[in-house]
């Protein structure tokens, strides 16, 4: 597994506060939403400052371009992998 | 109340020098002994300037003479409802004076002879006290003596008189004086009465049993202390003397009224009520049923299917709506059906609290749960403190709690919005309590920021405390230290003591020594711990004292700072 996925997974459990979750816990190819690891809207909010916190990344305002970049542990890996700043 | 006083002549009528008010270590201190503290409050208290004065007091001798004392010194007394240092710190801001029990308080007045004193008057002579704050920050509440007196006298009216009738009636009391339930029956009723009441607190129902010359007793209780009472062993002789027992402050189980029933010999007399309301309705669980009795005086009505009650208890003459749904029963009786729905608004969705923590408790996996919410980033989000079911504990311990959580989760999603499914979970044994058996909101957040069991105390006096810890399986002390067994370090065991004491006794200074630890059984999951603290008067050190029913598990002596012995 790449580190930059490795890191992902440390952001979201970080900064979502979840408890008894460790990276290796978090299937990089499962979505993050609904069923997968049931995150929800607010934690989508939570978790785009803490990315652009850490890579200067910002989600844009068209939802659904947002909700693919969401879909899994791997796509976000992609998604900050091309647009991050730092 | 044949030979009763009212509560404006306690400490005015004339010729009652030998009238009994209260049994402190064996010895009977009469009203001659009561009045002449008074005297001294009232000095003390008169020679300060400021109005309001706090009164906190262990001892309810001690504390009924300083609110007298108070009253006669024409001041406001405010009754704290524990020695917290976050109490102490709210109440330095409402008062001018602190007497009793608490860190700046004044000093008695040595000796002065007694005055004769006139009645209090009843509208103008008040006190302030505050609600337990089960349901956030405690509020202050003013109560006229006329209001207390009311309540005391028709409470009596209602279901004390076969008790009172003794004149040798002593009574104990496992709650403090300090909040409403134990202030009119452990202190104001037996002062009225002229009916001793036994100033040592009592933190397990048995040490009733053995006392010398048992006389007939009434015993203030609350359901903490009734749903651990033992198993029935047969009547002994000092439980044929128990003669009623009072239970508030909660909901008493069923069971555990027919068991307190069973084990000594009386079924509780159950009072409900609040500290704005007073007391609403009574019931005797083995007569009423469900169903409670309204007390004299207390009309009642049903509102938008919430209980609201008029009475001359109340501070005005409105209806006052409480959170309690309710349905009429025959004869003017009502059967509560639990509280209003507790709703909070998250990202704009109105959530019921109640209905996530009604579903939990459907749920064959746990027996009780409380949902609250808590601070995070940019939103409210839903946590829940639950209490696994037998079949709870056992699917839990084999699937651990991700998992576990999951599965609740799951099974609430059906009837919950996702963003209000509980994010955090706390496993327990058993809800937290508080000295008046109350889970307040403080106590369940403070289950998500320590990595420590929930405290339930039995008692938390100001030099003496007792509290019970359940280790769970789960706990995360037991994580990572003895790789191929469940035992609980002697470090986490000594850590926990400390923070009890550091709590409990308002302990700041760091610690300076351990002494003659001692670590005897180890501590196994499931185990229910028994923390006993002592604080040595005048110091800050402290000793501790970890038992179970396995026997002792470790035992020492903390200094929280260099002390010279």
């Amino acid at each position: 597994m790449s580190t930059l996925e490795q890191e992902i997974k440390e952001i979201i459990i970080a900064s979502l506060a979840l408890e008894d979750v460790v990276p290796d816990d978090i299937d990089a190819a499962a979505p993050l939403f609904g069923d997968g690891l049931g995150l929800d809207s607010i934690d989508a909010l939570e978790l785009g400052i803490a990315l652009q916190k850490r890579y200067g990344v910002t989600m844009g305002a068209d939802a659904e371009v947002t909700r693919q970049y969401f879909a899994s542990v791997n796509a976000l890996a992609g998604f900050v992998a091309a647009q991050r700043t730092r | 109340m044949s030979d009763g006083l009212p509560l404006t002549e306690v400490a005015s009528r004339t010729g009652l020098a030998e009238r009994a008010i209260a049994w402190r270590n064996g010895g009977l201190l009469r009203r001659d002994a009561f009045l002449h503290q008074v005297a001294r409050w009232q000095a003390a208290l008169a020679a300060q300037s400021g109005q309001r004065v706090a009164i906190y007091f262990e001892d309810p001798f001690d504390f009924a003479a300083a609110l007298y004392g108070a009253w006669y010194a024409g001041k406001t007394p405010y009754l704290p409802g524990d020695a917290q240092p976050a109490t102490v710190e709210r109440l330095r801001a409402m008062v001018d004076i602190l007497a009793g029990d608490l860190p700046g308080a004044i000093s008695l007045t040595s000796a002065v002879a007694a005055q004769p004193n006139q009645p209090l008057d009843p509208v103008n002579t008040r006190l302030v006290m505050f609600t337990s704050g089960s349901s956030g920050e405690p509020t202050a509440l003013e109560k006229k003596l006329a209001q207390l007196d009311d309540e005391i006298h028709t409470q009596h009216e209602a279901f004390g008189r076969h008790w009172a009738r003794h004149p040798d009636l002593s009574i104990y009391s496992t709650v403090t004086h300090q909040h409403i339930y134990g202030l009119l029956f452990f202190v104001l009723w037996p002062l009225s009465a002229g009916r001793p009441f036994v100033t040592r607190r009592i933190t397990y129902i048995e040490e009733m049993i053995g006392r010398p010359n048992p006389t007939p007793a009434l015993l203030v209780a609350s359901p903490a202390h009734l749903k651990r009472l033992p198993d029935p062993s047969g009547p002994t002789p000092t439980h044929r003397h128990i003669e009623a027992i009072l239970s508030s402050g909660g909901p008493l189980p069923p069971e555990a009224a027919l068991h307190t029933a069973a084990s000594l010999g009386v079924a509780p007399i159950e009072i409900f009520g609040s500290s704005e309301t007073g007391g609403i309705a009574w019931r005797q669980r083995t007569i009423h049923g469900d169903r409670w009795q309204p007390l004299p005086l207390v009309e009642w009505r049903i509102d938008d299917g919430l209980l609201a009650v008029r009475s001359p208890y109340l501070p005005s003459a409105d209806w006052w709506l409480t959170a309690d749904r309710v349905r009429a029963d025959r004869e003017g009786s009502f059967v509560l059906l639990g509280r209003a729905d507790r709703i909070v608004k998250i990202e704009e969705k109105r959530v019921s609290l109640s209905a996530i923590e009604r579903r939990l408790t459907e749920s064959p996996l746990i027996a009780e749960a409380r949902v609250l919410t808590l601070a995070a980033g940019v939103s409210l989000r839903v946590a829940a403190v639950v209490v696994p079911s037998e079949a709870g504990r056992e699917q839990l311990a084999a699937q651990g709690r991700r998992r576990f959580n999951e599965t609740l989760r799951a099974w609430l999603a059906d009837s919950v919005e996702r963003i209000a499914l509980p994010r955090r979970w706390r496993h327990v044994s058993a809800l937290p309590l508080n000295a008046q058996g109350k889970t307040t909101e403080a106590s369940l957040i403070a289950l998500f920021d320590a990595d420590m069991p929930p405290v339930q105390w039995i008692e938390r006096g100001t030099t003496h405390a007792l509290a019970e810890l359940s280790v769970e399986a789960g706990e995360r002390a037991f994580d990572g230290h003895f790789p191929e067994a469940a035992i609980l370090p002697g470090v986490v065991q000594v850590d926990w003591a400390i923070r009890c004491a550091r709590d409990c006794f308002e302990l700041a200074a760091p610690v300076r020594s351990l002494e003659i630890l001692k670590f005897q059984h180890p501590v196994l999951p499931g185990t229910r711990l028994h923390l006993e603290l002592q604080l040595r008067p005048a110091t800050e050190v402290v000793t501790f004292r970890i038992t179970s029913s396995v026997g002792a598990h470790a035992s020492g002596r903390v200094l929280f700072k260099a002390f010279d012995v």
